[in-house]
């Protein structure tokens, strides 16, 4: 369990962070390497999860800098939604980039590891 | 290999394509979501640079020497510096961090280039606004400019300090409206100092409207009838300029019967309004909103210093038009008051000797000529007087987002100024604004005057747009002047379209400063303004303009100082929310009158009879929980609605006739006391003729009926003023949850504090200011120093504005004198390179 959960917890905290200094578009580019780093059937899941609480944590940190609520509220309302649905919105969008990413890069793995497979077995 | 994996991995990189796609571009009105939702450099780091830090420094490479800004606990910065050059730099850099957006929007919209912010939608606009040529006279008065001049200097040294935040722009410092617009801001061009005052100028100059309305009305009732509904001298005198009555006075005389619709005029306003559009469409309500000013001189208030009122009333935005600030230069400029972001000036405030605010004159400023090209379709000259001139030719073009190419614009420019395609005519329009101009340098110089007569002569290079002029010093000397360019028309009047092809039909100059209507320190010890006619028609018959707005609030202020011999700031500031109303004074006893006489003769309606009561019991007043004001306020409307239903247009389609033009309620008060004049008549009822009593019980009784229906019973509570008129401070995109909308106002129509019931206009900034030894102030504007919608700077100053509220004004000499308590930041900015 925790040889799952920490790797989880350093993607979910190095998302933050790359974030924070890059940009969001490194969100699906660090989870497929997670998926190629450590292999699970259900990375799409951890992963976007992964995506979700490092987005969660970096609004956290903002909410002690400022008025996030009053921002969701505003902004959300600009673009026709609620607030609690610019907050859904924005924790879902990084989760569909880093499950899929992961998902898409542990396929291809799979798929060069399946086409290695009879080439070894030829082999020996 | 297994399907399965091939599967997956083809849903996966579907899914991850479409959210990077989403994520990077814009799908039709939703913007790069990346961007946006980014929750460090999105829109969710507004949130975390929404306040001010306590203490910052900054290296401002362009700066002579240091400057040091404290901002006080109303976000207003006080700027302490050695040069007035480095003020200027400081300035543009606290509104740049303040109202970044707000400056983009502001020069986009003068210049034209609104698409390339919103795309397509505003192509209209751009190509009616490049038209109108108000970034093309900006730019060529820029070009004109001394090199050496001060004014230069100062746009050169605002334009720094705005691109000094520019440039250090961190991601998470981005306006939320850019995120949400998927832009990226723009560096600022000193010219665009000059931009603003072609906006304001294109705001505030009238005559545009009342070309058109002159047109539209004699389409209609002919030329006779439309003279007297837009009359060039209003039928209520209490003008400007004191005509040594103490009361108004009525010129009320008869209004000739409608003649014989006039369709080479029907055919002109079709074609200009072609042209026109967004104007046409501007309301009647709009038009009647206005500012106030007025002085009191030492005599007459409590204090025996003089006090000024300044009392601005505009479009309302969030943020405000304004932006609060105080600028000190030891030895050389102290001045306090508002400045529009763009602009490095005080425009309405006071420096430690004088004081002042404007009003709207409303003069008529623009005149159009129809001109004869040599070619309709690719022309190069225009003729005048038998010889050909040429053209000016420029060639605009629009982008979008992006930089795509949206459309070519071939432009033209006589001699007179830009020239409109009104359907097949050429019409070019003389206009005050487009011509070279001397604002800057005049509102610059008042910064530093000691002295009411130096702050006159400062401002006579002041052009356009005409403003009344209030000011006072603390010397006790108090005086008004209506200042700005009035052309000098050849033939003294106001025709819609001059012939183009006659050099006898161009302006002959403009009226000399000392024929402004004006006055200094009067015996009356009071003077004010309420962009009413500026001079009586008797002292001064000179065409100045028509239509203009009814005294109602003029006469309100003229009575208020007249019965106050004791002003004090306090009294001031209740002024300015004054719920007294002389319109309703002249009207309100007709209605009852009326209802009750034909009562008498046995005509008897109960409906009528019945809302007179009601109006009878009614104290006049405009207050929040007043519960008749809306009964007049409805009985006006049927009461226009029936008078001037001789001026409904043809219905469009499904829907219902609309009036062409709404004659100035002073002229309806003028009708009333005309009770047999045909206009009476409801051309609309067959069989019946009716006289002004029959309209006015009819409009009674209509009025009750619609607001029971729409409020229910006069005792129910549902007739509150407060639930029924509000203020709307929209954002500048429009959008609701940046807004401030449904705020209970005090005031209604021809009040001192008017309102309409779309409620976007209004006091766009209150301020009192007493000058005695040391200057005291208040003030307040509707909206907050601070851009950012979720700043606690927003719309801090909104409850105190609807409450009628001022804030005393921190005045401090130098940075030391602002006490800790009173300070909510400090930025050092210094020369470091």
């Amino acid at each position: 369990m925790m040889n799952r959960l920490i790797p989880w917890l350093v993607l979910v905290e190095v998302i933050a962070l790359v974030t924070a200094i890059v940009g969001w578009w490194t969100v699906p580019i660090l989870a497929a390497v997670y998926a190629l780093i450590y292999p699970d059937r259900k990375h799409w899941l951890s992963t976007a999860l992964a995506g979700l609480c490092g987005w969660g944590l970096l609004i956290d940190i903002t909410w002690f800098q400022g008025p996030v609520f009053e921002l969701a509220g505003k902004v959300g309302g600009a673009l026709g939604l609620p607030g609690a649905a610019f907050v859904l919105l924005t924790l879902i969008f990084p989760a569909l980039l880093a499950g899929s990413a992961a998902e898409l890069a542990a396929a291809v793995r799979r798929a060069v590891a399946d086409m290695a497979r009879p080439e070894r077995a030829r082999a020996r | 290999m297994k399907k399965g994996i091939i599967v997956r991995g083809l849903v996966a990189a579907v899914i991850l394509a479409g959210v990077a796609h989403i994520g990077a571009r814009r799908v039709g009105p939703i913007p790069p979501l990346g961007q946006l939702l980014d929750p460090w450099h999105g829109a969710w780091a507004a949130a975390a640079v929404s306040e001010l830090p306590d203490q910052q420094t900054v290296a401002f490479a362009a700066l002579d020497a240091p400057v040091r800004v404290v901002f006080d606990v109303r976000g207003v910065p006080h700027i302490f510096a050695e040069s007035q050059e480095d003020a200027a730099r400081a300035l543009g850099y606290v509104v740049a961090r303040d109202r970044l957006f707000q400056l983009e929007m502001r020069w986009r919209s003068t210049a034209g280039r609104v698409s390339e912010l919103v795309g397509y939608v505003a192509l209209g606009f751009d190509r009616y606004i490049r038209e109108l040529g108000l970034a093309w006279s900006a730019e060529r008065d820029f070009a004109a400019l001394d090199p050496g001049s001060d004014a230069l200097a100062m746009m050169n040294a605002y334009a720094e300090g705005v691109n000094a935040w520019v440039d250090g722009l961190g991601p998470r410092d981005v306006p939320v409206e850019y995120r949400i617009l998927g832009a990226t801001p723009s560096r600022w061009e000193p010219v665009y100092s000059f931009y603003l005052l072609k906006q304001m100028g294109w705001n505030l100059s009238h005559g545009i409207e009342t070309d058109l309305l002159r047109l539209r009305a004699m389409a209609r009732v002919g030329r006779e009838a439309t003279d007297a509904l837009l009359p060039v001298n209003n039928p209520i005198q209490q003008p400007i300029q004191p005509n040594g009555q103490a009361d108004p006075r009525y010129d009320f005389a008869p209004i000739p019967p409608p003649g014989a619709p006039d369709e080479q005029a029907a055919a002109l306003a079709d074609d200009i309004e072609s042209f026109l559009g967004p104007l046409a469409l501007r309301s009647e309500a709009d038009r009647v909103l206005g500012s106030n000013n007025w002085v009191v001189s030492p005599d007459r208030t409590e204090s025996g210093y003089a006090l000024l009122s300044g009392d601005p009333h505009l479009g309302l935005t969030l943020p405000s038009i304004w932006y609060e600030a105080h600028m000190v230069v030891p030895g050389e400029l102290d001045v306090y008051g508002v400045t529009i972001p763009s602009n490095p000036v005080v425009i309405l405030g006071f420096n430690r000797d004088v004081a002042w605010s404007m009003t709207n004159t409303g003069a008529d400023v623009i005149d159009y000529y129809e001109e004869v090209f040599d070619d309709p379709d690719r022309p190069t000259r225009y003729r005048v007087d038998d010889e050909w001139r040429p053209l000016e030719i420029r060639t605009e073009q629009y982008f979008g987002r992006g930089g795509r190419l949206l459309g070519t614009d071939t432009l033209y420019v006589t001699h007179r100024g830009p020239v409109i395609e009104a359907d097949d005519r050429k019409l070019s329009m003389r206009w005050t604004v487009l011509e070279p101009q001397g604002v800057t340098q005049a509102v610059m110089r008042v910064a530093t005057t000691t002295t009411v007569e130096e702050y006159l002569k400062a401002m006579e290079t002041f052009n356009a747009p005409a403003q009344n002029m209030v000011v006072a010093d603390r010397n006790g000397t108090v005086a008004i002047r209506s200042t700005g360019h009035y052309p000098l028309q050849p033939d003294n009047s106001g025709l819609p379209v001059r012939d183009g092809t006659q050099s006898t039909s161009d302006w002959l100059g403009y009226w000399p400063p000392e024929r402004y209507p004006q006055s200094v320190s009067p015996d009356q010890g009071y003077l004010a303004s309420a962009n009413q006619q500026p001079i009586d028609p008797l002292a001064d018959s000179t065409y100045m303009g028509a239509n203009w707005p009814s005294p109602w609030r003029a006469i309100r202020i003229n009575q208020l100082l007249a019965a106050d011999s004791v002003v004090t700031p306090e009294a001031m500031q209740r002024y300015q929310l004054d719920p007294g109303n002389a319109r309703a004074d002249m009207f309100v006893p007709f209605l009852i009158d009326a209802a009750r006489g034909r009562a008498e003769q046995g005509e008897y309606d109960d409906a009528a009879l019945e809302a007179a009561e009601l109006l009878s019991q009614w104290d006049r007043l405009y207050t929040k929980e007043n519960e008749r004001a809306v009964l007049f306020e409805l009985a006006m409307d049927e009461l226009y609605d029936r008078t001037w239903d001789e001026l409904l247009g043809e219905p469009e389609g499904e829907r219902r006739a609309r009036r062409v033009f709404t004659p100035a309620s002073a002229v309806l008060a003028s009708l009333l006391h005309q009770p047999e004049s045909v206009w009476w008549d409801d051309s609309r009822t067959s069989n019946t003729v009716e006289d002004r009593d029959a309209i006015l019980t009819a409009s009674l009784a209509a009025a009750l009926e619609t607001a029971k229906r729409e409020h229910g019973e006069p005792h129910d509570g549902g007739w509150r003023w407060d639930g029924i008129r509000h203020a709307n401070i929209y954002h500048l995109l429009n959008l609701g949850s940046f807004s401030a909308l449904d705020l209970p106002i005090q005031g209604g129509s021809g009040t001192l504090n008017p309102s309409s019931g779309g409620g976007t206009h209004g006091a766009s900034w209150r301020m009192v200011v007493q000058l005695g030894p040391e200057i005291e102030a208040w003030s307040i504007y509707p909206g907050g120093q601070s851009g950012n919608p979720v700043s606690s700077r927003y719309a801090d100053r909104i409850e105190k504005w609807v409450n009628g509220e001022l804030d005393p004004v921190v005045l401090p000499r130098q940075a030391s004198d602002i006490r800790r308590s009173q300070t909510a930041s400090v930025l050092q900015l210094n020369p470091e390179r």
